[in-house]
């Protein structure tokens, strides 16, 4: 698009960072994805449906836990914050009623963070829980976007975050046009809001399509086997 | 959290008449170590070491603080050992396991005691400010000897992290940024290997480098800890059947052939790193 800003790292406004990931990387764990956008990297395991502790056990659903380990050191409220998100949001994409009283264990550790965490981890979650075999109602995947000096940027970096007014981190579920998850922090007006929702859920489809064929290489790869 | 299953008893004797027969259970020899693959991040200090299928990620980071009172000129060195979650299912999130506590001890005494790191050259100003180097060592995929895992990705993290450079004027210290000055090593005397043996059938039979079902199933253990020098760092047998002289000896001597060729290993890994950084 002409007049569109050029980013430090030589991105436009609208374009996200170059994405990877790794399926069934870990071996104990049920199922594992590493999901990163550019430098921010995570790896998540998911262990379930197993045993669940009686103080946790849920009569009608699955019980899910999600955990949190960032790059350096212990997790503090920051990560505690992550997990309620990460765990509120696919609380509603987890058919959980079909394994009542087990728990699905949800573990990250945050190998590198270059901002755009969540969005990282809520994709890094997706990818592990369909690794696992975890009967899903849709696919939930997110991007995040940030409003910074006026001009909405998507995926932005821990630079561009630590100068935005606002940080907007959408997720969405790919069979339908709602938003599943979205937690926003700073200054913003309903318009700013409205618009950055649109600019991420066309962002969306572009990593639904990577996921797509992340997915499908796998399952090549262990029809061969 | 699940109890960890116990092996069936067919294993356990499968196990047995195999090692009685010197066959393992994996198709490795008596002696032999599992491949290990050395994976540097983008990061200084960043690596993730895999021991056949047990990976384990180290990451070391700094900070700079005030010195004890009583040390002035001596810096920090930190471990924080964590099993993850996501290593094995009889591991917990915020519950400190008996594993976890043997395997941080176990690195603090090869890396820390061992003053394998030169804390003295921490020092930037006696009395006020030294660095404090903290390594966070993740067990990410438990798949049997997670102590010579973690003690590899440790080591090769501190060899590989560089902490940045910096000047004093009048008592202000001023870190340098990186594009500006070149991040500089940290300065290690020796390197610390540890070495893994399980013990079978009274002490008859032993392995190097147990895998998870040789874990489960033995019934004494040893770690022997040795630098490339041939200099001992630890030995470690705590509990378990007990061991005649000979054996340590003889593990001693197959424990510092197995270090040389671990700290080629990483060695290598290092100069590859540094070429591909280039």
């Amino acid at each position: 698009m002409p007049g569109e800003t050029i980013r430090a790292d030589k991105r436009t406004s609208s374009q996200i960072r170059p994405i990877s990931s790794v399926l069934s990387s870990l071996n104990r764990a049920d199922g594992s994805a590493s999901f990163s956008f550019g430098n921010s990297s995570v790896l998540c395991s998911v262990y379930g449906p197993q045993e669940v502790k009686i103080k946790d056990e849920l009569l009608d659903r699955a019980t899910i836990d999600v955990n949190i380990t960032p790059q350096i050191g212990i997790g503090s409220t920051t990560e505690k914050n992550m997990e309620r998100i990460v765990r509120e949001a696919f609380s509603d994409v987890i058919i959980s009623s079909l394994h009542p009283r087990t728990s699905i264990s949800i573990t990250v550790q945050i190998t590198q963070d270059d901002g755009s965490i969540i969005s990282t981890i809520i994709n890094a979650v997706s990818l592990a829980l369909i690794d696992a075999g975890i009967p899903l109602h849709s696919t939930l995947l997110s991007v995040t976007c940030a409003i910074l000096n006026g001009e909405i940027i998507l995926d932005p970096t821990n630079e561009e975050m630590k100068d935005a007014s606002s940080i907007h981190v959408f997720a969405f579920s790919n069979t339908s046009n709602d938003i599943v998850s979205s937690e926003s922090t700073g200054v913003f007006t309903e318009e700013e809001y409205f618009k950055c929702s649109d600019i991420c859920k066309l962002a969306v489809s572009s990593v639904l399509k990577f996921v797509h064929t992340a997915i499908e290489r796998k399952l090549q790869k262990e029809q061969k086997n | 959290m699940n109890r960890e299953l116990e092996p069936s008893i067919n294993e356990k004797n499968f196990l047995y008449n195999a090692l009685r027969q010197g066959k393992r259970i994996d198709g490795r020899g008596i002696y032999d170590v599992r491949n290990i693959r050395i994976t540097f991040g983008n990061q200084y200090g960043h690596v993730q070491v895999q021991l056949g299928k047990t990976r384990v990620f180290a990451n070391v980071s700094w900070e700079i603080v005030k010195p004890y009172p009583d040390q002035p000129t001596e810096g920090f060195l930190r471990f924080n050992t964590e099993m993850s979650p996501m290593a094995s299912p009889e591991f917990e999130a915020e519950k400190l396991s008996e594993v976890e506590v043997i395997v941080s001890r176990l690195l603090e005494k090869a890396l820390r005691r061992s003053r394998a790191i030169d804390t003295e050259g921490l020092c930037i100003i006696a009395g006020e400010k030294v660095w404090s180097i903290r390594v966070d060592i993740r067990v990410l995929d438990h798949e049997g000897n997670i102590t010579d895992c973690a003690c590899i990705a440790a080591i090769a993290a501190l060899y590989h992290f560089r902490r940045p450079e910096y000047t004093i004027e009048d008592d202000e210290v001023t870190i340098l940024p990186l594009d500006q000055c070149n991040p500089v090593p940290l300065s290690i005397h020796h390197t610390p290997i540890c070495i893994s043996f399980a013990f079978f059938d009274e002490g008859e039979l032993m392995v190097v480098d147990p895998n998870l079902l040789e874990e489960q199933v033995k019934e004494g253990d040893m770690t022997i800890t040795l630098n490339s020098h041939k200099e001992l760092c630890i030995i470690h047998k705590a509990g378990g059947i007990p061991l005649e002289i000979d054996q340590i000896l003889r593990c001693t001597k197959i424990a510092s052939v197995k270090v040389s060729e671990i700290t080629e290993l990483i060695n290598n890994a290092l100069k590859e790193d540094e070429k591909k950084r280039e």
